[in-house]
């Protein structure tokens, strides 16, 4: 037993459990598509020192008193969110056995909108994303102001594991995650929000007025899934991105995606 | 001069890659858009590469691939080529990979949709169950080291970096890196003995491998 015999195990596993060249193309093809809509910043080159998640900051130059009560009517702008029964909205059954987009709205958006204006007035430049998972709330800013690596339209993504027992009863939420945003951010649910479960999603404003969702979520409960599947939305809409069954019941994964500024038509 | 093949990365001269490197990223900078895709293309193997084999999760892998080079790009405007380009880009890859593995669990079970993985040069159905096998024993015995030691292992082992420039990665010094892939061989060689020793005993009667850089103690 040699490292030479060691060594070769390793490169040969490597070589096993790489991509091949279709799958790096692919891989290659989304983050192309990606970088053609974000333009080079003049910031800190990332990787080297940019914050990855961090709780709230007190933005520089604001006044203790100002940022104190600005901070209260955030929080209880949150509380309200939470209460509202918003975030325990679920959308009405999308299709089954296509998985195509339905036409139903999720309720409680006027809530979100006024969370958005609330967090951009309270950390100008520095909100990156709010997000909530089964009741806990998280609040992510950046350390330095924006850049222009995001919008300036929010938008709303709900993800939610729903399931039913028979087919005459009605669906049941189990797990989930709501998502708040400028349009280009991507956001990266961290694991004290989210558990053994991971969640991302990243949307991006196309020119012809529709909206590109990519997401990738590997549960572990309620439900073993994964998904990583990008979707086009003209409208704001809920989809089914997956669909199962086993001795409990039928299960679905939905996404719903609304757009900020949709929700005072809605 | 253009490059088509994304899986080229090792067969080049590393002064021809350096250099062609800079030309691409001075390129991309003017807003030389082909440049700045070949650019991405050329380096995306190495950056999931190195995602994978410290992540061992290839849901993970591709969103860090994708996370690194979309922060590269936009983060090129600020590259002065002081260094290496692909130094600075795997010093980003290294340190995203850091502040991300914390926050992903490593699957090891079935329970999520793993890719099946690719077995080559196997045709009789026991040896596919034991490469398989082997292939679960090698990550359940990666996942098991410690981040340190598995980054020495992978740095060098699997990426090739030269000790200098793993020892950079890792914020360590060159003896401490070569203690790292010492104890990290020593703790995987323990969880594969029986693997290592079919493997010698195969490797008596083929030729020796080719594997390019590689620390031995």
């Amino acid at each position: 037993m040699n490292d030479q015999s060691l060594d070769n195990l390793l490169v040969d596993w490597s070589r096993r459990n790489s991509p091949d060249e279709a799958a790096l193309q692919t891989l290659a093809i989304r983050v192309l598509s990606q970088a053609q809509v974000l333009p080079q910043t003049q910031g800190d080159p990332a990787g080297t020192s940019e914050p990855s998640v961090v709780t709230v900051r007190v933005a520089q130059g604001v006044p203790a008193s100002s940022y104190s009560a600005r901070m209260v009517v955030t929080l209880l702008t949150l509380v309200m969110v939470a209460l509202s029964g918003f975030f325990i909205a679920v959308p009405r059954m999308p299709s089954v056995v296509d998985c195509s987009l339905s036409q139903q709205k999720v309720t409680g958006h006027e809530t979100q909108q006024r969370l958005f204006v609330e967090l951009n007035e309270l950390f100008p430049g520095q909100w990156r994303w709010s997000s909530e998972v089964n009741g806990r709330v998280r609040l992510e800013l950046a350390e330095h102001e924006r850049l222009d690596d995001a919008g300036d339209d929010g938008v709303i993504v709900q993800i939610a594991v729903i399931r039913r027992s028979g087919r005459d009863q009605a669906w049941r939420p189990l797990w989930e995650a709501t998502v708040l945003s400028r349009t280009g951010e991507w956001v990266h649910l961290p694991d004290e929000l989210t558990g053994n479960n991971r969640l991302s999603v990243w949307t991006c404003a196309l020119p012809d007025g529709g909206l590109l969702v990519e997401n990738s979520v590997a549960l572990q409960s309620p439900v073993p899934v994964t998904v990583s599947e990008p979707c086009v939305y003209l409208q704001s809409n809920t989809a089914c991105l997956w669909s199962g069954r086993n001795s409990d019941g039928e299960y679905q994964l939905i996404q719903s995606v609304t757009r900020t500024g949709e929700t005072h038509a809605g | 001069m253009e490059i088509h093949d994304i899986g080229s990365r090792r067969s080049l001269h590393p002064e021809t890659d350096d250099e062609f490197d800079a030309r691409l990223v001075e390129r991309s900078q003017h807003g030389d858009r082909t440049a700045l895709e070949e650019l991405v293309r050329r380096h995306l193997p190495r950056v999931r590469s190195m995602a994978f084999h410290m992540l061992l999760d290839h849901a993970a892998a591709d969103d860090i691939t994708q996370e690194v080079l979309l922060r590269t790009v936009r983060g090129l405007a600020q590259f002065r080529g002081q260094s290496r380009f692909s130094t600075w880009l795997y010093r980003i890859t290294w340190n995203t990979i850091q502040n991300q593995r914390g926050r992903i669990v490593p699957v090891t079970g079935g329970d999520i949709d793993w890719p099946e993985p690719v077995v080559r040069e196997c045709d009789q159905p026991e040896r596919v169950i034991l490469q398989q096998e082997l292939d679960e024993r090698i990550q359940q015995g990666l996942a098991a080291l410690s981040p340190r030691l598995r980054g020495a292992l992978v740095l060098t082992v699997l990426e090739q970096l030269r000790p200098e420039e793993a020892a950079e990665l890792e914020g360590c010094s060159i003896d401490t890196l070569h203690w790292r892939v010492h104890e990290a061989r020593r703790q995987l060689k323990q969880r594969l003995a029986g693997y290592l020793e079919s493997e010698d005993a195969t490797d008596k009667s083929g030729p020796p491998s080719k594997r390019g850089r590689v620390i031995h103690e």
